[in-house]
């Protein structure tokens, strides 16, 4: 039996009353039986499929329930009891929300708002988390993690590892791997282009199906050792800096100082592995250098990806000196790149986001609960008069349903802006398929924002406003917006607002700290006056060429009359630094330590930050040549971590080594240097290591300088050019800007969550305002009478301001426990971030304290101004 | 209940039970409503009609033997009673004084 058929009959039995079941499902069997036959049962499937849903649509529309319910009482036919949805209900609710233009517009702007977030959000978490590659098979690429299991981060693919699941595996079609990297494309008028490269496999690029504009794909022969360099470009590349022209195939270009044959151009829409717009071949077997190395496949036709996962492990621990800490992971291709720590923190950002909404519903819903009560006589009227609740209720449902919708449109419209802007933020640095944007997916996502908006805010009013014995609704009349029930409701609903305040502000506030934390430590430095560059070396310098460069570049930029001192290194203050696995051998016992950072200092980069040793001694030159004798520096943190005795001078360290290298030599500690942050954003400094670099293909430069940056900038450059014209400088900038992107972008993450705490307070304070101001409005006969009975203005006041506290205390109560417990659940979460501090609560309960105060004032001198004759007078 | 008038689905329900000649049941009836008038009625409308009207003891019906094309369930034939015959010639004679004489007699061409 189809799916369709099954899903018919179940809808059947469902919508259908017990006595009317059998008759009408035997007449759909059996035009179901006649239509298979003459038309084939696909057709007659489909039928029955629209049949049911047709009949289920019907049954709701004569009013007859669909749920609970033995026999069929049918109601007369009547015009007046329309679908709950009718153009009438419409009319009155649009009509309503013109009349009262005030309450409309709160109501809209206070959904639109809290909708408008949440929708954006949504979009990065579809756009991100269901992102799909645009290949024919695309469903079939998977991606290889290694992970070191003890340390859990990420590991690298090595080249006997690459080979042994090459060579062994069969559950991947295709094995292939890339490596992504900068390079720059040099016009010959000296003009530059950057671009988004990679070292692709052979095998790689055409296990996509890419089918080049101009030209061919990598053959083979492109990959060997000594052919001819070659490279692919990316249409967009080709129009903008070719000028689009088919000769330009078979020609050379210069990138990174090296000569490249261009063979074929690939589609502008085309940048797998990441967002690549510059492909070369490689192939890791035969390559010298493998860092950087990421392993993908394309599953063979009937495996998955467990299967594959299984196999790659099986491979992993077969091999002869394996790292038995290794694990692989096989993973959706486009999951890889998002990162489980991406998945939690936008999850904890959708719930915050939700819980916005949730205010933001609240307040309407009291706003709601204001406008029914003030309607109570009439409600009450048209239920004696025979309306049954639903109808009521859903005619309520309806009018806060037009606010809701119009506040959808809206925030669809601004959440399809901030989309935009965040889609050029993130264009550069984010994944090709990762595209945020609001389509009919993300569109029906607002829908359901505004029914679940709708429902909070209208329902509990709806269903408050017509409970209770209808002879007393009708004698109260108006009188019973002063009742018990409605002021329990209201209370309730200004509770749960002040709760979900709190706790909103409080996650937010901690979250934003732990982001706003990502500025640069100050490490003592004077950053101001060091410029840093990025020096690239061409893959084809040889090492003669190279060695030199490390040892004699600093002396000719020291030379250079604004450089007053000079270094290099591969690793830059404030800047993340990459972690090994270390043993130390402290005379009595060789102690492993856990992954901790390593920097690689050049010659002079100690000297041209002004550091000092703070124990033994800093690195020298000689230190960096190939014939001296290894030595490390540590830093403070390390002699902390691991230096129970606090002298490490001449302890030894080594690396703990990779499957494929020999165990490296140990290495002598010969000082120690001051902390300078080796991993930005984390609390506190991190143990690290400083190890003298010999040999690289990009150094960064540091450079203590004199006089206007422009100069110091094109001097450095010149003495660059001069030593080599191959070099390639970029991000000639001051040390202060490194990173300064990185850290705008979070810094305003944490601005915008700082902001939605904000608004959750001003909502909530909103909220308490009119609650407020609506109880005084009609309590304005029973404070008249206190006041003509000797009530004084400070009395009445008290009253108000005492009535705000104790809703305020059970609402900052029930907030405190709702963010400790997010606190405990995000304590479980792959992501770093800070713990809730009791001086956090205290500090957000005092602001919610001093605005619910701030809130209650106005209306409270409103009701000490009640004049008792005016008041006794009105009715 | 003394039933005076019939509504537009119920009158088409009637006549289409007569027109099913004694083979009356929820497939046919909808079946001659929408061949002979050429209008889609819905099919919950249909059957919440019929019960209706057999509820207001205009009609009857009774249930025939198992079928094995159906499920093995039974069909429910229904049947005109005399106060729907009754309250049909009345409608028709209603119907036919209203429209007499107003020259909107279908034209064939």
């Amino acid at each position: 039996m189809s799916a369709r058929r099954r899903i018919a009959w179940a809808v059947v039995r469902f919508v259908l009353p017990r006595d009317m079941r059998d008759e009408i499902e035997g007449d759909l069997r059996e035009e179901h039986g006649t239509r298979a036959r003459a038309e084939g049962s696909s057709s007659a499937d489909r039928w029955l499929f629209r049949a049911a849903l047709g009949l289920a649509a019907q049954m709701a529309s004569l009013r007859i329930p669909l749920v609970g319910r033995s026999s069929l009482r049918v109601p007369p036919l009547s015009p007046s009891r329309a679908w709950p949805l009718s153009l009438t209900d419409l009319k009155l609710a649009f009509r309503l929300a013109l009349r009262q233009p005030v309450l409309s517009a709160t109501s809209i702007a206070a959904l639109s708002v809290s909708m408008c977030l949440a929708i954006a959000g949504f979009s990065m978490v579809d756009a991100v988390l269901f992102a799909k590659l645009s290949l024919p098979n695309g469903e079939d690429f998977v991606y290889l993690r290694l992970t070191d299991r003890e340390s859990r981060q990420q590991r690298s693919t090595t080249v006997p590892i690459f080979r042994a699941w090459t060579e062994g595996g069969s559950a991947l079609e295709t094995l292939a791997a890339f490596r992504t990297r900068q390079a720059t494309l040099l016009m010959g008028d000296g003009l530059s282009r950057e671009l988004k490269a990679a070292d692709v496999t052979v095998n790689g690029l055409s296990s996509t199906g890419a089918a080049p504009v101009v030209g061919r794909l990598f053959t083979a022969e492109d990959a060997f050792p000594s052919a001819s360099p070659t490279m692919l470009l990316g249409e967009g590349i080709w129009r903008e800096q070719l000028g689009a022209d088919p000769e330009a195939v078979g020609r050379t270009v210069r990138v990174s100082g090296d000569v490249y044959t261009l063979v074929g151009v690939l589609p502008a829409d085309f940048a797998f592995p990441v967002n690549q717009d510059a492909w070369f071949p490689f192939d890791p077997l035969n390559s010298d250098s493998m860092k950087g190395l990421q392993a993908f496949g394309v599953l063979a036709p009937g495996s998955d990806r467990g299967a594959a996962e299984v196999e790659l492990q099986s491979i992993l621990e077969a091999q002869r000196d394996s790292d038995q800490r290794l694990a692989v992971e096989v993973l959706p291709y486009t999951r890889a790149f998002s990162g489980r720590g991406f998945a939690a923190f936008m999850t904890v950002v959708m719930v915050l986001l939700f819980a916005l909404l949730a205010v933001a519903a609240a307040n309407v819903a009291n706003l709601i609960l204001a406008r029914t009560a003030a309607r109570s006589g009439e409600i009450a009227v048209r239920t004696a008069l025979g309306a049954p609740r639903a109808s009521i209720v859903c005619q309520i449902f309806v009018e806060v349903l037009v606010l809701a919708a119009g506040a959808a449109a809206i925030a669809v419209v601004v959440a399809g802006r901030i989309v935009a802007w965040l889609r050029v933020l993130i264009a550069d640095a984010a994944p090709a398929w990762i595209e945020p944007r609001v389509d009919p997916g993300v569109v029906a996502f607002a829908a359901l924002l505004a029914l679940v908006a709708t429902a909070i805010a209208s329902l509990a009013p709806a269903l408050r406003s017509t409970r209770g014995d209808l002879d007393r609704r009708l004698r109260r009349g108006t009188a019973f917006t002063t009742g018990p029930g409605v002021g329990r409701l209201a209370d309730a609903l200004v509770f749960g607002q002040i709760a979900l305040s709190v706790a909103l502000l409080a996650v937010a506030a901690v979250l934003g700290r732990g982001l706003l934390g990502y500025q640069a430590v100050d490490v003592g430095i004077a950053e101001r006056e060091i410029l840093t560059a990025s020096l690239h070396l061409p893959a084809s310098m040889d090492t003669d060429d190279r060695e030199p460069i490390a040892r004699d570049l600093v002396d000719e930029l020291e030379a250079a009359p604004r450089i007053r001192r000079a270094g290099l290194t591969r690793t830059l203050p404030n800047r993340d630094a990459g972690r090994e696995g270390f043993e130390v051998d402290a005379s009595e016992e060789i102690r492993r330590v856990p992954d901790i950072h390593v920097a690689y200092p050049g010659p002079g980069f100690f000297d041209s930050l002004d550091l000092t040793p703070v124990q033994g001694r800093l690195l020298r030159p000689s230190d960096h040549d190939d014939q001296a004798p290894p030595v490390v520096v540590v830093n403070e943190a390390f002699v902390r971590a691991y230096v129970p005795s606090g002298d490490p001078v001449g302890l030894r360290l080594r690396s703990v080594g990779r499957p494929d290298e020999d165990l490296p030599a140990w290495k002598e500690i010969v000082g120690v240097v001051r902390d300078l942050d080796l991993s930005p954003g984390l609390p506190g400094q991190e143990p690290g290591v400083y190890i003298p670099t010999r040999d690289s293909n990009t150094y960064f430069v540091t450079a203590r300088f004199d006089g206007p940056v422009a100069e110091a900038a094109r001097e450095l450059r010149q003495v660059v050019a001069e030593h080599d014209g191959r070099i390639l400088v970029r991000d000639v900038q001051t040390l202060d800007r490194v990173g300064w992107e990185s850290r705008t972008l979070l810094r305003s993450v944490g601005t915008g969550l700082a902001a939605l705490g904000a608004m959750a307070v001003a909502l909530s304070v909103a909220g308490i305002y009119a609650i407020l101001a609506f109880s005084v409005e009609r309590r304005r006969r029973e404070i008249g009478v206190r006041v003509a009975l000797g009530a004084g203005s400070a009395t009445i006041i008290r009253a108000i301001v005492t009535m705000t506290a104790r809703r305020l205390a059970v609402g900052v109560t029930f907030g405190i426990a709702l963010a400790l417990l997010f606190d405990r659940v995000t304590a479980l979460l792959p992501i770093d971030v800070p713990r809730m501090a009791p001086v956090d609560l205290l500090l957000v309960c005092g602001l919610m304290l001093g605005a619910a105060v701030g809130a209650s004032w106005i209306p409270a001198r409103r009701a000490a101004s009640v004049e008792p004759a005016e008041a006794l007078r009105a009715t | 209940m003394n039933k005076e008038t019939l509504g537009d689905l119920e009158l088409l329900v009637l006549l289409g039970i007569l027109r099913c000649e004694g083979d009356a049941y929820g497939v046919t009836i909808t079946r001659a409503i929408r061949e002979r008038t050429g209008r889609e009625v819905t099919r919950a409308g249909v059957y919440v009609t019929l019960r209706r009207l057999e509820q207001q003891g205009l009609l009857g019906s009774h249930m025939s033997d198992p079928l094995p094309e159906r499920g093995g369930r039974a069909r429910r034939y229904y049947r005109v009673l005399e106060p729907g015959m009754q309250l049909l010639r009345r409608t028709r004679r209603d119907y036919q004084s209203m429209w007499s004489n107003l020259g909107l007699e279908e034209r064939t061409s």
